[in-house]
């Protein structure tokens, strides 16, 4: 049930607009309140729990991996990584969303994985390898505009894998994981200034690098 | 007066002159500005910042509606993405018991790793650095001070007695020595010109050899010039000692770090 492909998570990051006054709380999303009794009969020693934990987490986390770590074995290896450090700080926890709690892990095994690329920078990234994969097309959809849509997120992994690994990270994490800066600078441990710098410029670099390719935007 | 331009035409930019003006400008802009007013969560007066600038430098605004384009082309790409098939994340029962070895260590660790304090690292790295600077001013700098004193003071100190420790190899030279520097060695120190330190002998480390200055003498030239490690530890002032301490919390600190890191 849980890996089933109709339950989706309601993830996307909405500018809010009007401040909303009532109690928000995170237990009243349904699949928070799925990811918290799974963690705590996980605590509780149930490993299958956990397990499902993982299947409902693991392409997610993936995906955010693999933009910051841009050779999809190395990215697997972190997501690996990433499951076991949740498994052995499950104590660690300490409220609020599982899925930021989890990316926010994976995130540090990227990030890790980059600084061991730095120090280590014998076998370079090949080329971003996740044009394989590109999400089903809709079948009501028009051919060119599906080919003019796959263009663009090629020359967008493309741009993503050449700027900075700060700025890759904080893009990633506010354009296409939708989270907002506080939650950004939680995640990667630095100010709120530094991730709106970082986004910023990281954008300006990215249309540098899109330079020659605007047109696919600009339609 | 036919030869004037019109006036219509004075003062008002052609539009190639529009243009370079544009450009010229847009090279002294702020990008960031720019890039920030193209954001959703940005605060008002950032973004007024922004549309005025825009507003006013034709380069600015298409890079506005640039960044606009490529924020939603990153905000369309998929969110999701399937691991490889081969791949199976879940946690084995062996992997499971593994994982949870040496878990006390890592409680107690914890403080340390990420999520901990924050300050940590610069804290420690503050705490090196005070006990490096202490040491460097409480100990090495006063000793390299000390020997440059002792050396300018009395060079011939440290030469005079390698005539002397040659002497004590054979007789015959020893007389020579005695001889001939003999009666220069109660003047060591006013005589820095003597020929055997001109000849910089490699022997000129002997200084238990000394065969023609007088004992005292001997004695004195070795205290000034070779500060013995035991008399400076004997006499490390509180600083040194705070140094000391500074410099292993520091240290120290930054292996608790490291070690939680790689325990997490």
């Amino acid at each position: 049930m849980l890996d089933s492909p109709g339950f989706t998570l309601p993830l996307r990051r909405t500018p809010q607009t009007v401040e909303d006054l009532r109690p928000a709380s995170a237990v009243e999303d349904p699949a928070q309140r799925r990811d918290l009794i799974l963690l705590e009969r996980a605590l509780g020693g149930d490993l299958d729990a956990f397990n499902d934990l993982v299947i409902v987490y693991q392409d997610l986390l993936f995906a955010l991996v693999v933009r910051m770590v841009p050779d999809r074995d190395q990215a697997s290896d972190c997501v690996q990584e990433a499951f076991f450090s949740a498994y052995r700080n499950l104590s660690g926890f300490r409220g609020g969303i599982v899925r930021s709690w989890l990316s926010r892990i994976a995130i540090n095994a990227a990030m890790d994985t980059q600084r061991l690329r730095k120090r280590r920078p014998v076998d370079p990234y090949p080329e971003l390898e996740d044009d394989s994969w590109q999400p089903p097309a809709d079948a009501s959809a028009d051919p060119v505009t599906t080919a003019l849509e796959t263009e663009r997120h090629r020359a967008l992994n493309r741009a993503l894998a050449a700027v900075t690994d700060d700025q890759r990270a904080a893009i990633v994490l506010y354009d296409i994981e939708g989270y907002d800066y506080a939650e950004i600078a939680k995640m990667t441990g630095v100010s709120l200034g530094t991730v709106k710098s970082r986004i910023h410029r990281g954008r300006i670099a990215l249309r540098g690098l899109l330079a020659d390719q605007m047109e696919l935007f600009r339609g | 007066m036919a030869d004037r331009e019109p006036h219509g035409h004075i003062g008002r930019p052609t539009e190639d002159m529009h243009d370079s003006a544009d450009r010229t400008s847009h090279a002294d802009h702020d990008l960031l500005v720019i890039a920030a007013g193209t954001d959703p969560d940005v605060d008002p007066v950032a973004r007024a910042a922004a549309a005025r600038q825009a507003a006013n430098c034709r380069d600015c605004d298409e890079l506005a509606r640039d960044l606009r384009a490529i924020a939603a082309g990153l905000q369309a790409l998929p969110r999701t993405m399937p691991a490889p098939a081969a791949r199976d994340f879940r946690i084995s029962p062996e992997q499971a018991q593994r994982l949870q070895r040496g878990n006390g260590l890592r409680r107690l660790l914890r403080p340390f790793g990420p999520g901990g304090m924050p300050s940590l690292r610069p804290l420690s790295a503050a705490f090196a650095t005070l006990g490096v600077a202490g040491l460097l001013f409480t100990l090495v700098l006063p000793g390299m001070t000390n020997l440059r004193m002792a050396s300018g003071a009395a060079p011939g100190a440290i030469l005079t007695p390698v005539g002397a420790g040659d002497a004590a190899t054979s007789d015959t030279t020893s007389k020579e020595n005695a001889s001939t520097y003999g009666p220069a060695a109660p003047g060591v120190a006013s005589s820095p010109a003597t020929p055997r330190s001109a000849a910089g002998s490699p022997a000129a480390v002997d200084f238990g050899a000394y065969t023609s200055a007088p004992p005292a003498q001997q004695q004195l030239s070795q205290d000034t010039a070779t500060p013995t490690p035991n008399a400076s530890v004997s006499t490390w002032s509180p600083t040194a000692v705070l140094s000391v301490v500074l410099l292993a919390v520091g240290v120290l600190l930054f292996v608790l770090r490291l070690a939680a890191y790689r325990l997490r």
